[in-house]
């Protein structure tokens, strides 16, 4: 039905996650009604970010330079770290603009269903890392899910050896701002009561 | 819309990522055997349906069947989950890794042996009440017995059980040396092995035959710590070969479980109280 490099495109777009067969032939159809430039800026941008962006050595961020932007800031507090799952989670963290310290990304959540344990996070780079660097605080901010609380559990008993005087908190949870009670799911609500505070 | 729509009580037992904020959740349901929906919004913040699609929560369910045509493949014939009401939850599971390992390892047998579109309120009933033992224990320790013997009674419900109190092929008593038959399904004492020449087959200790023994009874009659942890390890894994023989797939939760009981050794690295390559391995008779 297309030509064959119109078809080679869709069928590439087609790869990428939520971009389905529709998606994939008006994107293709958008890009080849583009003027020469941007599409050469298009694919230049793709090529760039493929060759130059690495995990960077310290903090499993995403970064072109090693070690990334936040790990060299002098703007950051060293003694205050935050561990999250995925570098989604850091870029969430990092919008609230609250956040100042470090971060340790840990490249997933322990999942023995899908066959991922201990050695195909990044936790025992975690640990050298504090033993290393002795910050004072470490915040989890990790998804309250079951293998999320088994991750932070994990880390926890991996850490307490080399850092016995670490502060290790977590993000509290329970009710989203915003959000109606009557209509608060019983999990979440029955977090939300475990974790109660003082008024 | 109440012809295309149903009520079911389950369990979820393994949720993946669909879009931006969805989830395809497979559930074990007492009604209908197994399910895959979709958890509209589930991922979203706030939802209605988010604490109760994680794994290990049992909801009353109400479903809506899609529409499809006739040519559509099986596994893209989802449902829609669009109302759930939790009944009971398991938050004790996620208190440590070989809790969680446990939960998933019965999550996944159970997945196996599941059948779509059929009621299986048995397995169903099983499996919550081996999590809640499970959850109930105290200690990691406690948990290996209890997963193993949550094993051997879901074996038993799908007919594979093997047999542990006797010889398969005599069923006479079992002294000195005993075997275990992954593909004949039980224990060979040696006098058969010699005769009946039974295909692979294994070596069993004198404490996992002891753990074996003790795995028909509804409760393990046994303290947790009379055994080695060793012995449970070596009937978890004997039971997960009968398992692998009938179901020709492999239990991936079961590669974490040796490392959730290692033991330290004297150069201090963490290594597994029983690995795999134990004792007398499968050897061809």
């Amino acid at each position: 039905m297309y030509t064959r490099p119109l078809a080679r495109l869709i069928e590439e777009l087609q790869r990428l996650p939520g971009i389905g067969s529709k998606t994939a032939q008006r994107l293709a159809l958008h890009l080849i009604n583009r003027p020469a430039g941007e599409i050469e800026a298009l694919a230049k941008a793709l090529l760039e970010a493929k060759q130059t962006v690495r995990h960077c050595s310290i903090c499993f961020n995403w970064s072109a330079e090693d070690p990334c932007e936040i790990c060299r800031s002098p703007q950051r507090d060293p003694s205050l770290w935050c561990v999250v799952a995925d570098v989604k989670d850091l870029m969430a963290m990092e919008r609230t603009r609250e956040f100042k310290g470090l971060y340790h990304v840990l490249g997933g959540l322990i999942s023995p269903m899908n066959g991922i344990g201990v050695d195909q996070l990044h936790i025992r780079e975690l640990v050298a890392r504090v033993a290393r660097e002795k910050p004072q605080e470490l915040i989890f901010a990790i998804s309250p899910s079951v293998e999320g609380e088994v991750t932070m559990h994990v880390v926890k008993d991996y850490l307490k050896p080399v850092a016995p005087t670490l502060r290790m908190t977590r993000l509290a949870f329970g009710l989203p701002m915003g959000s109606e009670l009557e209509y608060a799911d019983e999990v979440t609500l029955a977090r939300a009561l475990e974790a109660r505070q003082e008024l | 819309m109440s012809g295309r729509t149903y009520r079911v009580t389950g369990i979820n037992l393994k949720g993946i990522p669909l879009g931006e904020a969805d989830r395809i959740v497979t559930i074990l349901t007492r009604e209908r055997g197994l399910i895959r929906a979709v958890a509209k919004g589930s991922r979203k913040q706030p939802s209605k349906l988010g604490g109760r699609m994680e794994p290990f929560v049992v909801n009353d369910l109400l479903i809506v069947q899609g529409r499809w045509s006739a040519q559509t493949e099986t596994s893209q014939r989802l449902q829609r989950i669009v109302q759930a009401e939790t009944l009971q939850t398991f938050p004790r599971l996620s208190r440590s890794l070989a809790h969680l390992t446990a939960a998933q390892y019965l999550a996944e047998v159970a997945l196996l042996l599941a059948l779509p579109d059929q009621a299986q309120e048995e397995l169903f009933v099983v499996l919550v009440e081996h999590l809640e033992r499970i959850e109930r224990a105290a200690s990691e320790r406690a948990v290996l017995p209890l997963l193993t013997h949550g094993l051997y009674h879901l074996l038993a419900l799908a007919g594979f059980a093997p047999q542990v109190n006797a010889c398969y092929f005599c069923q006479g008593e079992l002294v000195d040396s005993v075997f275990f038959s992954p593909q004949w399904g039980g224990l060979v004492c040696d006098p058969c092995r010699v005769a009946q020449r039974p295909g692979p087959i294994a070596w069993v200790s004198a404490s996992a035959l002891c753990a074996l023994g003790s795995l028909p009874n509804s409760t393990l009659p046994l303290p947790e710590d009379s055994l080695p942890l060793a012995a449970w390890l070596e009937a978890e894994r004997l039971l997960r070969r009968v398992l692998e023989h009938h179901t020709d797939r492999e239990i991936r939760s079961a590669e974490l479980l040796a490392s959730c009981y290692a033991v330290p050794t004297a150069n201090g690295q963490g290594s597994p109280a029983f690995p795999e390559g134990h004792s007398k391995e499968w050897a061809s008779a």
